[in-house]
């Protein structure tokens, strides 16, 4: 549970939900993102007094999706499952796809945007809108686009 | 990420997958040459795969095989290379590990074989990278998946081979770099010959395998002993990366036999080759070795696209002189698929030592064949499945022609040891081969 906040730089503030993820189908949603450099050097301040560190990525993502009034009910794999323990992870990892799939949705995040890729998301986007049959302008900045777009680490992962 | 509603963030834009792909037709209807976008495909993959798994009506007792899995998904990047086999294990339903709770107490105990070639894996993220794949590659082997996980192993760059990588195993965060020639065979043969045994160490494994001829079936006790001498030596091989056409692949295989030892065609009579090639009969029946080279023409454009395959059968329909053995007065050019997989390959020629039992009788071995390029003289072929009869009669007074697949180890000078270095299709004229091709029972040491 990703506590709300109305500022972007507060830090991230969680409680665990101790319910079981079975028992929360379709009621949480999971996070999707590459984790970035391997370093877990951001914290994630849990209720008890506690911290849980996660990757830059992770981060960002977490500041993206932070409401600003309500809790929001979240998954993401490195809070989620306890990267050092072996054996929790044997069990955690092969039930990953059901997680994702279990998930009201799954929230992907690309990144901080800003850059090409985000242009080339605005262009799919309103490519999509198009009729059938409507010419896209396409030129060397339209692939451009599209191609950083695509060359986003999450593309490359499952 | 299998999941209907999957929306995609960057920065603060924000697109669902399907609009995604949809925006992607839309681009793909007005863009002449989408391809030079960079990633592009790679994404395409990614959403086709999202479409297969998540809407795609399953199809009963369909089988969702981690094979083909950890290949769809291999150009994905993964945080830990251990979980491109774990990860899996919710998608795929031909994998399980020890302790599933719908084995029966027989399929509990370790070293007991699942019989609908279910793997039997534990996850234990206590072992590395390499022995996780050594592992699933055992586990492979003992659910009678051996010949599918030597071909993703051989099909694999071999960066491996300065490291202290087994051959026999596939090191999954590599992306498959050739078309691999038995594949789409395999997925349409019953069962194959390689059977596992115990590992004997952490680098090598011993495999058993039956191998299974067209002749009735003999006590594998019986030809124990001779069993090596049925598997084929490679000795001598061509460069066929600049074969474009059907005449540049018979001036190929002609050269090769033309290389041969004048004695051979000469007498017809028995002659030694050497140590390793005992006394082998006369080879090059011009005629036969035609057909087999058509056939194995036939079996290249396998690779092709629709419909080449019917465009070549149709020539060889109109070309007779195919048959003869003037020079072709036509020709016909390869797709480019089958010459970018003739880059990797190189036509060879292969005989079998035969067995003493039999090493009185002069038999003929016309035989043509095809494998990969790194192949060295002495490399043996190892059988490893049902052999394929031809459909085709080319001539009325030709015999059937059998088509083998076959892997390719070299001796690394123990008798017992072996590496796989690649794999191989070849062809035989049947009355050549079903003499003295048996059952029997191999044990190597794979390295």
């Amino acid at each position: 549970m990703l506590q709300p906040s109305f500022q972007h730089n507060a830090p991230l503030r969680i409680s665990f939900d101790e319910a079981n993820i079975w028992e929360a189908l379709g009621d949480y949603e999971a996070v999707s993102y590459t984790w970035g450099g391997p370093e877990l050097t951001f914290p994630l301040y849990h209720d008890d007094g506690f911290c849980v560190w996660v990757t830059g990525n992770l981060d960002l993502a977490l500041r993206r999706l932070r409401h600003r009034l309500d809790p929001r009910r979240l998954w993401a794999d490195a809070a989620y499952i306890d990267q050092s323990n072996l054996a929790e992870k044997a069990i955690q990892i092969p039930q990953m796809n059901r997680v994702y799939r279990g998930a009201k949705r799954v929230l992907a995040f690309l990144g901080p945007g800003g850059g090409e890729g985000e242009q080339g998301m605005r262009l799919l986007s309103r490519a999509s809108q198009a009729r059938k049959g409507t010419q896209i302008a396409n030129n060397e900045s339209t692939s451009r686009q599209v191609g950083a777009l695509f060359s986003l680490p999450w593309f490359r992962r499952s | 990420m299998l999941n209907v509603d999957v929306k995609l963030l960057c920065g603060q834009s924000e697109l669902t997958l399907p609009r995604l792909l949809q925006g992607l037709r839309a681009l793909k209807t007005s863009t002449h040459g989408s391809e030079s976008v960079p990633g592009l495909q790679a994404a395409q993959r990614t959403a086709a795969l999202w479409k297969k798994y998540t809407f795609e009506e399953p199809i009963p007792n369909e089988v969702f095989d981690i094979l083909n899995l950890v290949d769809e998904f291999a150009d994905h990047r993964c945080s830990d290379d251990r979980d491109r086999i774990f990860a899996l294990y919710a998608l795929a339903n031909n994998v399980k590990t020890r302790s599933w709770a719908g084995w029966s107490d027989r399929l509990k105990r370790p070293g007991s074989v699942s019989k609908d070639r279910t793997i039997i894996m534990d996850i234990n993220y206590s072992l590395d990278v390499r022995e996780t794949y050594i592992n699933f590659a055992k586990s492979c082997i003992a659910a009678k998946m051996g010949v599918r996980l030597l071909e993703a192993a051989i099909t694999r760059n071999l960066v491996r081979d300065i490291e202290d990588w087994p051959s026999w195993v596939p090191d999954w965060r590599v992306q498959v770099t050739r078309c691999g020639l038995l594949y789409r065979e395999l997925q349409s043969m019953s069962h194959t010959f390689l059977r596992s045994a115990e590992p004997k160490c952490s680098g090598t494994i011993q495999v058993q395998a039956a191998f299974l001829g067209v002749g009735t079936p003999m006590r594998p006790s019986r030809l124990d002993d001779e069993l090596e001498a049925l598997f084929p030596n490679v000795v001598s091989k061509s460069q066929s990366s600049t074969c474009r056409s059907v005449a540049s692949i018979f001036h190929a295989v002609e050269e090769l036999y033309a290389q041969w030892p004048m004695s051979y065609h000469e007498q017809g009579s028995e002659i030694d080759l050497g140590n390793d090639i005992d006394k082998i009969a006369r080879p090059y029946d011009e005629l036969q070795v035609r057909i087999l080279a058509l056939e194995m023409i036939r079996y290249l454009f396998k690779l092709g696209p629709e419909g080449t395959l019917d465009s070549f059968v149709t020539f060889m329909g109109d070309h007779m002189e195919l048959f003869e053995m003037y020079p072709l007065a036509s020709d016909m050019a390869l797709p480019g698929e089958v010459t970018s997989a003739l880059r990797h390959h190189s036509v060879f020629v292969a005989v079998c030592k035969l067995p003493k039992l039999i090493r009185h009788s002069p038999v003929p071995l016309p035989m043509v064949d095809i494998g990969t390029r790194s192949m060295l003289e002495g490399d043996k072929l190892f059988v490893v499945g049902p052999p394929t009869k031809s459909r085709i009669t080319y001539t009325s007074q030709s015999d059937p022609d059998w088509r083998y697949h076959a892997i390719i180890l070299r001796s690394l000078g123990n008798l017992n040891h072996y590496r796989v270095v690649g794999e191989a299709v070849f062809f035989y004229k049947e009355h050549a081969i079903d003499r003295y091709l048996e059952i029997g029972k191999l044990k190597s040491m794979l390295e």
